[in-house]
């Protein structure tokens, strides 16, 4: 039963119902035409008790009759007795009212389930007719006198949505049999009537229906003498017929009741009856109990005249005693009521367990109240606690917490709750040490009762503790007041705890979302975020920046409105719906560039990232972030402009060096040709001379031609060596790695092989490697090597070292000769084309060679020097780098 | 030696006139026919121009190929030579003052059957020309019919 509908009973306090029985018996004692005041009861019970109320009636051979129905709505009434129409109960149906009527129990439906009507209803129609009803909860009481079956009092909850809960049999049943009775009072009023007046009916008949009658029956004459009485009325004031017959009407009666006279002699003047007045007093017959009756007063008429009373008296002790029970569950209710709102509005444990103990304390009727709990401090520790109600603190302060003693024991353990009239007494008391008992000092406590507080999760959190100095003050009623307050007490203390948890996380998550929110706002990037319906739920101040909508603006808006895209990029662009289906239905993420334009129409590029946002695993929007691009835009353009210059610049240098290559080119191949040619025709012709012409020619003549000769035939070789100089510089670089040493080896051999009569001693380190142009490098080594051999061949022991060695860490490679040597201050001149340091008669040569070995090193970005004494040999020393070999220099 | 003729394609009348010098002293007999560019070394070839109406039956038995020409340079009278049935067996021998490595590969690719640099030592020369016309019209077996 939910919260709402247990407050709607409990606000039903007993002087509502109380008021509600009152008006009812009054209506029902109105009147003797029972049909009529049934259907009022019905009138007044709607909507009070039920949203729907019937009355049927039972007429023998299972024949049921419809009194009445009333129904909040007033269509609905006639539905219900349509309904009862076409589908009259059945004797055979295990439901409602023909089940009431068979077995005399009434049925109670606290839930009514669509099952229950699938499983009762005859037919489709029918199906749909009772579903139409709403039905939620019903009650179908019988209307029982002396066991026998009345009729039956449907009560039934549906729009308002309201159940019925077993305590409301109990009213129920005390309306039901009010109602009986009317019925009853009526019939028999009614038989009554019809033998007094009826010539037809003997005496016997009279006296038989009065003697086997109920209730308690009397005649009374006009001076309020009894003149007949039946059994039960005897047995109702206790004493024989003999001495009833003749006395007053009050004589058998509290002082109460007799002073009804006055009345009943205007039963008599008006001739009128006074029917179920309330009669309380004490018993008759049983002294000191307490009887509640209804008595009916009707005037005894014969020729018009009034000859006497008929007094109709009906013990409802029971439901008076009903009532009572009621009254007393109401006034526990209503206090529950109090406490439980006092502590749904508190969240403080504290307060919470003060209130709790407050209140107990004082509905037990204990002198003193204590609740032990037990809290879970953040390290995790358990720790007792207690509150104290009806006596200051410190009475308690100075002893230790209750143990778990045998007393304590089912308590804190939560077995059952423990009531003792003296406790003292108890066989379980007394057995602890060191007090065997309370200890000195301690309030004295004879009544004693204990009700453990366990939460829903069945955790113990305590229990509270009742005492009184006197013994056998708690009863029942005050146990069950506490059995009903420690669940409410159980609640109140998990919500507590529950809101304290909540707080500590609540408080976590302000921290984060303060993270999220200074995160968000302080972001570049624009941030935004849709709920399903494509609505901004969520702005960031850059998105607000960005777009140049304000804040409010943007809040709730389309999200076609808010992002306007340039052009139209199809399923590229943000606003279409082939991103939004991408992420929001295929929950995948989404990037892009768009142009997007502001409010005020300027524009800017920008890249978005649309993703979904997931709550428990169900996509609930999507979020958008996006990013400015312009200022990276322009600074990709400017790196594509400067590439693009870049380009430009090296296909310009291409070009031109292409053309300076080919110039040169063109220019070797003519010097090659051109040069070459006339030096053939001097020579040649020089020759042709000397062979045609011999003797014509003297000695002089021949020597001059021979010099021409000679001197065309150097300048040819002249011209060669230069062609092969600009060669190297033209020719493309392919760098590898070379033995080096070998390289040399083989140049020496072949010179020692063209020269075989020289004793050179050589000597070569073996194993040495470079890296570099090896058709280059032959050609410096060749250079190189040829010069040592040529000038050592002034030397005895001509000497050629080819080596390497490391100077400051770099590798340098080397050939030292023992030959002639130059003077060091001619050393600048040693590498530069057409230089030469020996006269052409001691050393042949071009004076190429050097320059040629130079312009190789360099091309592989090292360096070449010279080192020499005249006369003490010359050493050549050169660096190969090998680590940017790839940095070829390109000429 | 005797038989067929050789054409010696050559502009510089000095390198002719050596040339001439060296085969004649190399014993070598057979006419030689001078053509001073490739304009008139093709026209003689293809009887063409100057030479119309020569028998094409009679080609050369060699021609000697000098690359520097005016007018049609001797790579493209080569090809010219090779691309054309009356003319593609005749051996040619370039001769030339050149020493550059694109001449050597453009004159190979184009189909010379040898290549010869003329150096400046007339005796050296001889020498060479000497051994060309001893290979060329000597040992070197050539298609009985080389003409039209």
């Amino acid at each position: 039963m939910t919260k709402s509908e247990d407050l709607f009973w409990i606000n039903e306090t007993a002087e509502v119902r109380l008021k509600f029985l009152a008006d009812a018996s009054q209506l029902l004692s109105s009147s003797l035409d029972y049909e009529t005041t049934l259907s009022n009861v019905a009138h007044l019970s709607v909507p009070v008790c039920a949203d729907w109320c019937a009355i049927d009636m039972f007429e023998g051979d299972s024949r049921i009759r419809r009194l009445s129905v009333v129904h909040s709505d007033s269509k609905k009434t006639i539905l219900g007795f349509e309904l009862f129409e076409r589908y009259p109960p059945q004797s055979t149906d295990t439901h409602g009212l023909a089940l009431v009527m068979k077995t005399g129990a009434p049925q109670y439906y606290p839930d009514i389930p669509d099952e229950l009507l699938v499983s009762t209803a005859m037919d489709e129609e029918h199906l749909a007719i009772i579903r139409s009803l709403g039905m939620k909860s019903a009650i179908v009481m019988p209307m029982k006198v002396q066991n026998k079956v009345l009729g039956a009092i449907t009560f039934v909850f549906a729009e308002s949505n309201r159940r019925y809960r077993p305590q409301d049999l109990d009213f129920v049943y005390d309306l039901a049999s009010r109602a009986a009775l009317a019925i009853e009072n009526s019939r028999l009023f009614t038989e009554a009537r019809k033998a007094v007046i009826s010539e037809k009916h003997s005496v016997a008949v009279l006296n038989t229906l009065l003697m086997s009658a109920p209730v308690a029956f009397a005649f009374l004459d006009i001076n309020l003498r009894y003149v007949r009485v039946n059994d039960a009325f005897e047995k109702l004031v206790g004493k024989d017929r003999d001495q009833i017959i003749g006395t007053q009407f009050g004589a058998h009666f509290t002082q109460e009741v007799q002073r009804l006279e006055l009345n009943l002699k205007a039963v008599i003047d008006k001739q009128e009856p006074i029917l179920n007045t309330p009669v309380n007093g004490l018993s008759p017959a049983q002294p000191g109990e307490m009887r509640h009756s209804l008595a009916s007063y009707f005037p005894v008429i014969s020729d018009n005249e009034a000859i006497g009373i008929g007094i109709l008296i009906y013990d409802i002790t029971e439901q008076k005693q009903l009532e009572q029970k009621i009254r007393e569950q109401a006034r526990i209710n209503e206090k529950l009521y109090e406490v439980g709102s006092a502590l749904t509005a508190e969240l403080n444990l504290d307060r919470i367990v003060q209130t709790v103990t407050d209140a107990a304390t004082e509905l037990s009727g204990a002198q003193f109240g204590a609740f032990f709990y037990n809290v879970l401090k953040e390290d995790g520790q358990a720790y007792t606690l207690y509150c104290i109600s009806g006596v200051p603190r410190e009475n308690f302060s100075k002893f230790p917490m209750p143990r778990n003693t045998r007393i304590f024991a089912p308590t804190f353990k939560g077995e059952r709750i423990v009531r003792l009239d003296d406790v003292t007494k108890d066989p379980n008391f007394g057995h602890n040490a060191p007090y065997y008992g309370m200890p000195a000092g301690h309030l004295t406590v004879r009544s004693y009762m204990a009700v453990p507080v366990i939460s829903r999760t069945g955790e113990v959190l305590g229990g509270l503790f009742f005492g009184h100095e006197e013994p056998g003050i708690f009863t029942e009623s005050a146990e069950k007041l506490v059995t009903g307050l420690a669940p409410q007490a159980a609640i109140a203390i998990d919500n507590a705890r529950l809101f304290e948890a909540a707080n500590i996380s609540r408080a976590r998550l302000q921290s984060q979302l303060n993270f999220t929110d200074a995160l968000t706002n302080s972001l570049g990037e624009g941030i935004c975020a849709f709920d399903s319906e494509r609505k901004v739920i969520f702005v960031n101040p850059a998105m607000t920046r960005l777009l140049g909508w304000s804040h409010s603006e943007m809040m709730g808006r389309e999200l076609t409105d808010v992002f306007n895209i340039e052009g139209n990029d199809g399923a590229a662009s943000l606003p279409s719906p082939q991103v939004w289906d991408a992420v929001h239905h295929q929950k995948r993420m989404m990037e892009g560039e768009n142009i997007f334009i502001r409010k005020d129409g300027s524009s800017f590029p920008a890249s978005y990232l649309a993703a979904p946002f997931v709550e428990n695993q169900s996509v609930k929007g999507v979020v958008v972030t996006i990013r400015d691009i312009t200022e990276t835009r322009r600074i990709q353009d400017e790196l594509q402009r400067s590439r693009e210059e870049l380009e430009q610049r090296v296909v310009e240098r291409t070009v031109n060096l292409t053309a300076a290559n080919q110039e040169l080119e063109a220019f070797s191949y003519s010097v090659s040709h051109d040069l070459r040619s006339p030096l053939r025709s001097i020579d040649g012709f020089s020759q042709a001379l000397l062979e045609d012409f011999a003797d014509k020619l003297d000695a002089e003549g021949q020597d001059s031609l021979q010099r021409i000769r000679a001197a065309s035939q150097k300048m040819g070789r002249i011209i060669d060596d230069l062609l092969n100089l600009s060669k190297l510089t033209r020719t493309q670089m392919r760098t590898e790695r070379i033995h080096i040493s070998e390289m040399a080896q083989k140049i020496l051999e072949e010179l020692r092989s063209s020269d075989q009569y020289r004793q050179v001693q050589v000597i070569v380190q073996e194993n040495l490697l470079a890296v570099g142009d090896s058709s280059l490098l032959r050609i410096a080594l060749e250079n190189l090597l040829s010069n040592a051999w040529k000038f050592t061949g002034k030397q005895e022991n001509a000497r050629i070292v080819f080596g390497a060695e490391r100077i400051q860490g770099e590798k340098v490679y080397f050939v030292q000769d023992n030959g002639a040597g130059f003077n060091m201050e001619y050393g600048s001149k040693l590498f530069g084309a057409f230089q030469r340091l020996h006269q052409a008669h001691e050393f042949s040569g071009t004076g190429i060679g050097l320059a040629t070995v130079r312009r190789i090193i360099h091309r592989h970005g090292g360096r070449i020097w010279a080192e020499s004494e005249v006369g003490r040999g010359a050493k050549f020393s050169f660096t190969l780098p090998t680590m940017n070999t790839d940095k070829e220099i390109v000429r | 030696v005797t038989g067929k003729s050789i054409l010696l394609v050559e502009d510089n009348p000095d390198d002719e006139a050596l040339t001439i010098r060296a085969l004649r002293k190399a014993h070598v007999s057979n006419e030689i026919v001078v053509a001073r560019d490739g304009a008139e070394a093709l026209d003689y070839l293809f009887a063409e121009g100057k030479y119309q109406g020569r028998d094409l039956a009679l080609q050369p038995q060699i021609v000697l190929l000098d690359l520097k020409l005016p007018k049609i340079d001797g790579l493209q009278v080569l090809e010219r030579i090779r691309a054309d049935k009356r003319t593609e067996l005749i051996p040619v021998v370039i001769l030339t003052t050149s020493k550059e490595e694109k001449d050597l590969i453009g004159s190979y690719r184009l189909g010379a059957n040898s290549y010869v640099a003329k150096p400046v030592d007339f005796v050296e020369f001889t020498e060479a020309v000497k051994s060309l016309g001893m290979y060329w019209l000597l040992i070197n077996e050539r298609p009985s019919y080389i003409g039209s």
